[in-house]
């Protein structure tokens, strides 16, 4: 970077001849990843595009005509599963966020308050995000079983009702929203811990001076200059949350030992990316089902971009 | 350890009674996040007729390892590790080298195009696989590549996490050092080999640590493009015999602890690499 244009060049050269160290290297490393890019990435985001505003059929293929917006205002219209499909993604995304964020920064504030953090502690919390979704959801499909479940047995133990937390259908998108929460929860206090540790300490030693308690440095200090780390533990975890597909597939099929059908009790845990599989690999409803990832696309995308204005390079006020 | 305590600056005097304090809730999270993992490993050594009883049991009364039996009997359970072996082994070295050289040549090379083709690469990251899987799922089947391990491969190869993290770190490599390897004869190919890489192996081993990680994990795509049984990999067959299976609970736990075991053994040994990756750079 340093070398660029040396001043004993004096005559009008083309650009890259001007540079000594100019060379064809960047270019030959990165031709066969943009290949891969266009292949794995490009093509599939502009067929689906291509694909939302026509009437696509196996037969006709790239013949196929173009219908506007059509499938997309068939999805808020006619379609059958879409609505339900978007006001659960909605809603889980959001109900997962507001849990696990909060929660996650209340946790990384308390493992700042302790002497010394343990590697348990790191593990423990950090292992379910690691996690593979599916084994996770067959595990909590146990756990909420309604009759022989963890769960039924400790409500029983307690005399308070026992319901079918994968049966009834109104529960069934909040069971597994539980289980999301479990597995982002390490996610999210792990981040919010880095940027607590990332504060600069002579704020804090100065509050305390000024006789500021605990909770008041916590609500005048500590969250204002965390927000931007919040916001951007917010926009990753939304992110991830409205594309949710390996837990309901596995938990409401499975649920505990009862086959049921992926999205059930009928259609009451369909999500965007569900749908997507449920539409077009399973009914070859291709049209319908790339203008729903369409717009899933779009609002992942829309997250995505408060993700990058809030990139954790903007909130390192301080380095150890 | 009060001396200790006081030297430190954040903290307050004498609050060691706070501090017990936190460790309350901190520790009741840290039990509902470690309890399926207990309730997992004890419970596939229970039989089927244990793990349904009323009330549930905790420890196991009679031990057994009939589940263990099953899953290599009933499943073609070494051949789906050996899938997902294959499968995380391979796209972790075309992640890790794809990501090490990208990230080398976007932080070290000015080049005409270098911010699109940036962004190019780490958009791999944030279009969502419900997008892709549909016309991925077309152009295999066309090419007649279903329940074939380029399938399962390719569409995995490259990291977007694994080039953002690559050039953080590469835009630490002194111009000078670079500049004096090229005076003495080095091809931007050595370079690369010889300086930028050996300075980076701290945050390639955490790329590769979590590029495994995240693969190992994969359901979406294999589920799409593989058919038979033989060609899934580990825990997506796990999950999709917990339909098949029906009520052989001992199996199905049997399968989960299996294929999460590998996960949990590498966490431990590369626990610091996992934390600072993700920490760096803030997700995958």
């Amino acid at each position: 970077m340093s070398q660029a244009s040396p001043s004993a060049s004096h005559r009008p050269r083309p650009a890259h001849r001007r540079n000594p160290t100019w060379t064809w290297f960047p270019y030959v490393v990165l031709a066969p990843m943009m290949l891969w890019f266009a292949i794995f990435i490009l093509y599939p985001v502009v067929y689906s595009l291509w694909t939302s505003l026509h009437l696509w059929t196996p037969a006709l293929g790239a013949a196929s005509p173009f219908v506007g917006f059509k499938n997309y205002i068939d999805l808020f219209t006619i379609d059958p599963f879409f609505m339900t499909a978007l006001k659960n993604t909605l809603r889980y995304g959001l109900v997962v966020t507001a849990v696990v964020v909060p929660l996650g920064y209340f946790l990384a504030f308390g493992l700042r308050q302790i002497k010394q953090v343990s590697n348990a502690y790191t593990f423990v919390y950090f292992l379910p995000y690691l996690m593979p979704a599916t084994i996770i959801g067959i595990l909590f499909g146990f756990f909420f079983q309604p009759v022989f479940g963890t769960v039924n047995y400790l409500l029983g133990a307690v005399g308070l009702p026992k319901p079918g937390w994968l049966q009834d259908p109104r529960l069934a998108i909040w069971t597994v929203a539980t289980v999301e929460m479990w597995l982002r929860i390490g996610f999210a206090t792990l981040i919010t811990y880095s940027g607590l540790a990332a504060l600069p300490p002579a704020l804090f030693e100065a509050a305390r001076i000024d006789g500021a308690g605990t909770w008041r440095i916590f609500r005048s200090i500590t969250t204002p200059l965390m927000s931007r780390v919040l916001v951007f533990v917010s926009a990753v975890t939304m992110i991830t949350a409205l594309q949710t597909f390996d837990l309901i597939y596995v938990m409401t099929r499975t649920g505990g030992g009862t086959g049921g059908s992926p999205g059930g009790p009928g259609t009451s845990t369909y999500t965007l990316a569900l749908l997507v599989y449920l539409e077009g690999l399973q009914r070859f409803k291709v049209g319908p089902a790339t203008a729903v990832s369409s717009m899933l696309l779009a609002m992942v995308l829309i997250f995505t971009i408060v993700q990058l204005r809030f990139f954790k390079a903007k909130w390192d006020y301080y380095q150890d | 350890m009060t001396a200790k305590t006081s030297s430190r600056l954040d903290r307050r005097k004498g609050s060691d009674y706070r501090q017990a304090l936190w460790h309350i809730p901190l520790l009741i999270v840290a039990l509902v996040m470690f309890f399926p993992f207990l309730w997992m490993v004890l419970s596939s050594f229970k039989t089927t007729k244990e793990i349904v009883a009323i009330p549930p049991t905790w420890w196991p009364q009679n031990f057994v390892t009939i589940g263990y039996q099953q899953i290599f009997t009933k499943l073609p359970i070494a051949r789906n590790f050996l899938n997902s072996l294959i499968v995380c082994s391979v796209t972790t070295v075309t992640a890790c080298f794809t990501a090490s050289l990208a990230g080398f040549v976007f932080a070290k090379y000015q080049f005409k195009g270098r911010e699109l083709f940036f962004y190019c690469l780490i958009a791999t990251m944030m279009v969502p696989i419900a997008v892709v899987v549909l016309p991925l799922y077309g152009l295999f089947t066309r090419l007649h590549l279903q329940n074939t391990y380029i399938a399962l491969i390719l569409p995995l190869a490259m990291s977007g996490f694994g080039v953002f993290l690559m050039r953080q770190f590469m835009e630490g490599i002194p111009d000078e050092m670079m500049a004096a390897a090229r005076i003495d004869g080095a091809t931007e190919w050595t370079i690369y080999r010889k300086i930028a890489l050996p300075l980076n192996l701290s945050p390639l081993a955490g790329v590769a640590v979590f590029t495994f990680l995240t693969n190992w994990n994969q359901f979406y795509w294999p589920l799409v493009i593989t058919t038979k049984p033989e060609m899934r990999m580990l825990t997506q067959n796990v999950a999709m015999t917990a339909v098949q299976l029906g009520p052989r609970y001992d199996t199905l736990i049997a399968g989960a602890v299996v294929s999460v075991l590998p996960i949990v053994i590498l966490f431990a040994l590369a626990m610091r690499q996992v934390v600072e990756s993700v920490t760096f750079s803030g997700g995958r």
